[in-house]
């Protein structure tokens, strides 16, 4: 049966343990601390082992990505998002009754007899795994000669996401002075972001600091 | 490399196409002039196609195509066909939003950026014979066609109709991407001929040959793999007709047509149409469509389309009915033209399939489903191009009530609006009644009486809300003091027009001609497009 070859030599073997277990003692940090940075960084950890079992399966590629887009990208945007909301993300008594405890337990129990069953019972047909298999070479020369289409394909449609967004994005600023022909537009919209109130405010400040000196 | 520039080539210009026009709207001083360039790059996008033409028929073209486009993308007539149809709804389109966002100051470069990057995504999906070129010729047009319906962005209804189409259209998105997850782990392959072949065979399992229960054990993988891909089928069919707004997955529809400005919306009724169809006629007949041989296990197919098809007609008429707005009406009653042209995949795969040699009868179907597509694009580009005519800024003709009178007086608009709307409703001598034709033939030739009587009756149904508009237009007066639709004056728009009603009578007169070429089309993708193996070695590496 063609399924991941296991570690050949006792030091891959080491290195599959240390980091195993790092990605499991990284797991539990991130769903048993209350505090949201503290959680986040357990998930940092979990997936920087992850990274590493990969390299270690010999998935130079996927390894790399893996540290780019989960490390770089998404736990920092975690971070910023717990940094913005502040004390106010920081909530304990949120989802930590019996009831949420109970239902999060039947749900990993689920999935994990879903794994193991799948793991028993169903064999995709994967390809015998060679030892070019997943390196940058590789995926760089697939990428590049077979690939090529959806590769470039794959560059438009970041294009046009991008011009997408701009073109809505900038519309909200631009041309505000316009009336709107659409009747059926509320003024909230036409307007920014209350500028008066914060002139206002501004002002404010400044009459009571003049006022004390 | 050069082969897949060549054999690329409407794709290739509206990329570079659409990059220049990036550039040229960066460094221009003053926003617009540039909806003529961009009608002209989709031109020549058609133009490229039918110079291709002749190549698609050529065996050793084609298999220097094949090993060029190396399985992601189909070199034959149908690709073709429809990339004509694309570019000639996006060029067109194109040309009425060169007025519009003028007249109605949302004139801003990106609009005709994000149009020609919109129509590449179309042809994509239109050509793709891989789920992952489907995924992401389907995510490049409709990323595109979001922002559209949110151009106006200082209106609500344009805001609402863009959240909601995002918010489903990203949720239809992974249902399909989900199917073609399921798809690929049941056969180990991505591309169209890949899996229909994998499918083909019966599970094989030489590495537990000759040990105990392995009988046994392949048995229970065989069931497993039968249900799991119905359950795929199911759900690339689910995303593909969100993208056609076929009930029961319309909900977007009126409200995102309405919201997005007008030529958006005509752009999103007729090219978004003829790539997802265009998609779905690849998958469901390329792979699925062998509804009798081994492959039969998802072949139960036309028998949940015919529900889709069905539905999409009698509800989107239904509907339709009870508009009072005109654009929501359209909208409507695409959604039941939708289901005029599922009605015709119904009757493809019946017979012999396309893919294994192709029926008479399958072919004229899906013959029937491209002449439909191409009346359907000139049809309905001419309607809301003589609906953005009648109205101008702050005096737009939207609801029935904004057209009363307008027969008396602006004749010549009122006469354009009757013309393309006659020909949404199938009259001859214009082309929407060959379209109708074609597809109620074909059902009665397969041996469907009642789907077909069922197209004539929703055509019936149809009738009464289009006619509607012209009694509106020249039987009613006006309310005392409501608000009138005043055509704006625009020598382009004019001119569009008369060009697509030129379209729409020369279909209609030679319908045959035409219905040839569609026929021509199918018959040659008919031809068994060989499997690229997936691990094929890198192809043209020149």
């Amino acid at each position: 049966m063609p399924t991941l070859r296991p570690p050949s030599t006792t030091l891959e073997t080491v290195v599959f343990v240390f980091f195993a277990a790092l990605a499991v003692l990284g797991a539990f940090g991130t769903i048993l601390s209350r505090n949201p940075i503290r959680a986040a960084v357990g998930l940092f950890v979990h997936i920087v082992a992850l990274a590493a079992l990969y390299l270690n399966l010999g998935a130079h590629f996927l390894g790399v990505i893996q540290l780019l887009v989960y490390a770089g990208a998404v736990v920092v945007l975690f971070v910023f998002v717990i940094m913005l909301l502040g004390p106010a993300a920081n909530s304990p008594k949120d989802g930590r009754g019996i009831g949420s405890r109970g239902a999060a337990l039947i749900g990993v129990a689920g999935i994990a007899a879903g794994l193991i069953s799948t793991l028993q019972y169903v064999r995709l047909p994967l390809p015998e795994r060679t030892d070019s298999f997943g390196t940058m070479n590789v995926v760089g020369s697939f990428l590049f000669k077979q690939g090529v289409i959806p590769f470039e394909m794959i560059g438009v449609t970041l294009v046009i996401a991008v011009v997408g967004a701009f073109a809505i994005a900038r519309g909200k600023h631009e041309r505000r002075a316009l009336t709107d022909p659409d009747p059926t537009a509320p003024e909230k919209l036409a307007e920014g972001p209350e500028p008066d109130a914060k002139s206002a405010k501004k002002t404010a400040a400044k009459q009571s600091a003049e006022g004390h000196s | 490399m050069k082969d897949l520039l060549l054999y690329l080539l409407p794709i290739v210009i509206l990329f570079i196409g659409g990059f220049t026009l990036m550039l040229v709207d960066a460094f221009q001083k003053e926003e617009g002039g540039l909806a003529v360039p961009t009608a002209m790059l989709h031109f020549a996008a058609a133009a490229a196609a039918l110079a291709l033409w002749p190549y698609a028929g050529n065996a050793a073209d084609l298999a220097r195509a094949q090993v060029a486009f190396n399985g992601w993308l189909a070199f034959d007539r149908t690709t073709l066909f429809l990339d004509i149809t694309i570019a000639l709804g996006g060029g067109l389109t194109t040309l009425l939003a060169g007025s519009y966002l003028a007249e109605h100051k949302l004139e801003r470069g990106e609009f005709y950026t994000l149009i020609t990057f919109a129509s590449a995504g179309c042809m994509m999906l239109a050509g793709a014979t891989d789920l992952i070129m489907l995924f992401i010729g389907l995510e490049t047009l409709s990323l595109g066609v979001y922002a559209l319906t949110g151009f106006r962005r200082t209106s609500a209804r344009s805001q609402e109709g863009a959240l909601k189409y995002f918010l489903l259209g990203s949720f239809a998105a992974a249902l399909l991407l989900y199917g073609s997850a399921l798809l690929y782990g049941m056969t180990g392959h991505t591309d169209l001929a890949g899996i229909r072949d994998a499918l083909g065979r019966a599970v094989e399992m030489p590495a537990i040959a000759g040990q105990e229960g392995a009988a046994q054990f392949v048995a229970v993988q065989q069931t497993v793999r039968d249900r799991v891909t119905i359950l795929a089928m199911v759900l690339v069919v689910a995303g593909l007709a969100f993208k056609v707004g076929s009930v029961p997955f319309h909900m977007w529809t009126p409200d995102a047509y309405e919201g997005a400005p007008t030529p958006a919306t005509a752009y999103m009724a007729v090219t978004v149409k003829a790539a997802a169809f265009g998609a779905m006629l690849r998958v469901l007949i390329g792979v699925f469509g062998d509804t009798s041989g081994p492959a039969s296990l998802a072949g139960g197919w036309p028998g949940l389309l015919v529900w889709l098809a069905v539905l999409s007609m009698l509800i989107g008429n239904l509907v339709a009915l009870a508009q009072s707005s005109v654009k929501r009406m359209l909208a409507y009653s695409s959604i039941a033209h939708g289901g005029y042209i599922l009605a015709a995949f119904v009757v493809a795969p019946r017979a012999e399939s396309l893919a294994g040699g192709g029926g008479s009868v399958g072919q004229s179907a899906a013959a029937a489903v491209l002449f439909y597509l191409l009346a359907y694009t000139v049809s309905n580009v001419g309607a809301f191009g003589a609906l953005i005519l009648a109205g101008s800024r702050g005096k737009e003709a939207v609801s029935y009530e904004d057209l009363a009178g307008l027969g008396k007086r602006h004749p010549a608009v009122a006469l354009a609006l009757s013309f393309f709307v006659l020909s949404l409703a199938g009259m001859p001598p214009t082309v929407g009644f060959f379209a109708k034709y074609n597809v109620i033939r074909s059902a009665i030739e397969a041996g469907y009486p009642w789907l077909a009587l069922a197209v004539v009756i929703n055509s019936a149904i149809g009738v009464y809300y289009y006619l509607r508009v012209m009694v509106k237009m020249y039987m009613h007066d006006p309310q005392p003091g409501a608000v009138r639709a005043e055509p704006m004056s625009s020598p382009g728009i004019s001119l569009t027009l008369i060009a697509t009603a030129g379209m729409v009578l020369a279909l209609g007169m030679m319908p045959q001609r035409f219905y040839g070429y569609a026929l021509e089309a199918v018959k040659l993708a008919a031809a068994p497009i060989a499997a690229a193996p997936a691990d094929a070695p890198p192809a043209n590496a020149n």
